[in-house]
């Protein structure tokens, strides 16, 4: 990028407040920046100029001006990176007014999750996951494809193709590709047939997809990389409790409410694994 | 004198009424007096509002430093953009004289520059934003300079930020980018020796104008009580960074006369007392009978449309309640390739 646009792509200082604020006064101008933080984790420095500036214009100016900066930076663990390298901290970003959070993931080529960016009239947040930069294509496991949803940020279901799902996992971003790599596996060790709905969009939350899938299979277990308490899946939960047709068994998985170590064996116990969710839907009963 | 900000304002003392209303009788200033007097008549007239009950919400009204927003107004290009922060009234009637607009925002009217949902401290037009958080938009003034030097254009950002600001950390990524980047901002700090309740010795360590020379801004200091040196200093700092593309550091000394916000003063009445008397709108109105006649003529302007601003009708909840996140909601399914896309090679 910076070969190719040398005067617009800049070097910068680590300042994450003040990139942030510049991308948003670029964005009020009428251009459309993309703010790069290094390290999700420090995304923390740059909340003052997403909750008090870019998600507030718009609204609080009487819709005299829109704010659509996008700032991009990856999140997660597996990589021994430790407490402060290591997080996933979307649901701190989760639910501010008029911010899109969107999570795109290792299953299907990044334009047709992405493209509809160039477009968006609000601020983004896009959360990438670091082990998702090292994939290998994705290998569609046997008797099941892969289908998009027709939303703006469409929603990525990797669904059985000759047999009904009996479950509906819920992830997304490097959790969802791992699942995803998992699904025969966990049909094999839990007699269940998952159907797994991978959403792009995290706030707004494209519902349907997920509601359909739950009112048919009856089942659903939301998984994701931080931990669960007030995080997406647990807004999944809510939502899908509001909404579905009929009860629904409901679960969740997520990492250990502490800081993610370092020690190569403690840090596969702090995130969740393939293990543990076939552990957590064993215990499930359907309803 | 018992009292320590009259220490720090020593250029309050250096010039005297003399100085004051000379640069008020001066033809050649007449724009610049009218406007500072007129943010007067608003500003006393909404917090007489306040006083009566007329009014929710808060205002921090900037009596006794006007003339620093309407110096700089007087200097702005079409293309400049302001921002601004809480005490942000004569800055906004300086950079668009809608004097009306505002009243209509604080009184919390359709008509308001912001159909009244922000009030006081959020105000937005074509050249202007204000904003609550202190410091808060100032890298995206950063971000606006960078916007005017890539098209080539001879706008400058200018942002106003008070003393206590200074505590911010983001002041200083702010000033560290626009110097790297040659961004053609201008830092306007208002010292008014207080945030809030705590006088600057209790807030702010070592030297102010030293801060933003370390980053290598051009630093300018100037005063209310010298409206002639500040007209000047105020030109010049707008016209180098116009001129050169490099961000600027101006410091104006000045006293606030009225509380914080609205009734929240703990300060010494003789202090008070003291810069009253020495204000240079003070001064002029109490020996300049034309300027008098006219601050009169513009109590009853103000007043006459804050009678009407009291009528007018509320934002209508449909329009307010919308926003322009992306749909939602899936219907429908296609059937697609997974990844093709073989990242391994990226390094981390
Ligand atoms: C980030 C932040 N912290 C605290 C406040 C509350 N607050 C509003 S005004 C103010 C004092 C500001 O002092 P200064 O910058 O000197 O400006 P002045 O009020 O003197 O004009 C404070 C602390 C705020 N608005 N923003």
């Amino acid at each position: 990028m910076q070969t190719a646009f040398p005067d617009r792509a800049l070097t910068t200082p680590i300042s994450e407040g003040a990139i942030t604020g510049v991308g948003v006064g670029l964005a009020v101008a009428g251009n459309r920046p993309m703010v790069e933080i290094m390290f999700g984790d420090f995304m923390t420095l740059t909340v003052d100029q997403i909750v008090s500036n870019a998600a507030k214009f718009y609204h609080m100016y009487n819709q005299a001006v829109t704010c659509p900066v996008v700032v991009r930076t990856p999140m997660g663990g597996r990589r021994g990176y430790g407490p402060t390298h290591s997080q996933s901290l979307e649901r701190l970003f989760l639910g501010i007014d008029n911010c899109l959070v969107l999570s795109p993931n290792a299953l299907i080529d990044i334009p047709r999750q992405l493209g509809a960016i160039r477009r968006i009239e609000t601020p983004a947040i896009v959360f990438e996951n670091k082990v998702d930069y090292t994939m290998r294509p994705y290998k569609v496991p046997e008797y099941y494809k892969v289908e998009i949803g027709s939303a703006e940020f469409p929603t990525v279901a990797v669904r059985p193709e000759r047999v009904e799902p009996t479950v509906t996992l819920v992830s997304y971003g490097g959790m969802s590709r791992i699942l995803a790599d998992a699904l025969l596996r966990i049909f094999e060790e839990t007699d269940l047939v998952p159907e797994l709905i991978v959403p792009i969009s995290l706030h707004p939350i494209d519902l349907g997809p997920i509601v359909e899938s739950a009112n048919r299979t009856g089942m659903l277990l939301a998984i994701e990389e931080g931990p669960t308490f007030a995080a997406f899946g647990a807004e999944v939960l809510a939502q899908v409790s509001e909404h579905a047709a009929r009860p629904i068994q409901l679960g969740r998985v997520g990492a250990q409410p502490m800081p993610v170590p370092s020690v190569p064996e403690l840090e596969d116990m702090a995130l969740p694994s393939v293990g543990r969710v076939i552990e957590t839907l064993r215990g499930m009963k359907k309803v | 004198m018992p009292f320590d900000a009259v220490r720090l304002a020593d250029a309050a003392a250096a010039t005297g009424p003399d100085v004051v209303l000379a640069f008020a009788a001066d033809a050649a200033n007449a724009a610049v007096m009218r406007q500072a007097l007129l943010v007067r008549a608003v500003e006393t007239s909404l917090l007489d509002l306040f006083g009566k009950g007329k009014l929710h919400g808060t205002i921090h009204t900037c009596v006794g430093q006007e003339l620093t927003g309407v110096t700089i107004g007087a200097n702005m290009h079409r293309d400049d953009f302001i921002t601004s922060n809480h005490r942000c009234h004569g800055h906004f009637i300086a950079a668009t004289g809608n004097w009306r607009g505002l009243i209509d925002e604080i009184v919390g009217n359709v008509d308001g520059v912001c159909a009244g949902i922000g009030s006081s401290q959020h105000l937005y037009a074509r050249n202007f934003m204000s904003n609550g958080q202190q410091g808060g938009l100032l890298p995206v003034a950063a971000g606006i300079a960078l916007d005017r030097k890539h098209r080539g254009s001879d706008g400058i950002a200018i942002s106003f930020m008070g003393e206590g600001t200074l505590g911010e950390g983001i002041f200083y990524e702010t000033m560290n980018v626009d110097s790297l980047w040659s961004l053609p901002h201008l830092i306007v700090l208002e010292n008014n020796f207080y945030s809030q309740s705590t006088p600057q010795a209790q807030s702010v360590a070592g030297s102010i104008a030293g801060r933003a020379a370390a980053f290598g801004l051009t630093v300018r200091e100037s005063s209310t009580w010298n409206p002639a040196e500040l007209a000047t200093t105020a030109a010049a700092a707008m016209r180098d960074v116009r001129e050169t593309g490099r961000p600027g550091f101006l410091v104006v000394r000045t006293y606030r006369l009225n509380p914080h916000s609205k009734g929240d003063d703990s300060r010494d009445a003789e202090e008070l007392a003291w810069f009253g008397a020495r204000d240079p709108l003070n001064v002029v109105l109490a020996s300049n009978n034309a300027h008098r006649a006219h601050y009169e003529d513009l109590l009853r302007e103000v007043e006459d449309h804050i009678q009407i601003s009291l009528t007018k009708p509320r934002l209508s909840p449909t329009r307010y309640f919308t926003d322009k996140l992306p749909r939602t909601g899936s219907s429908g399914w296609t059937k697609v390739e997974a990844a093709s896309h073989d990242t391994r090679y990226v390094q981390q």
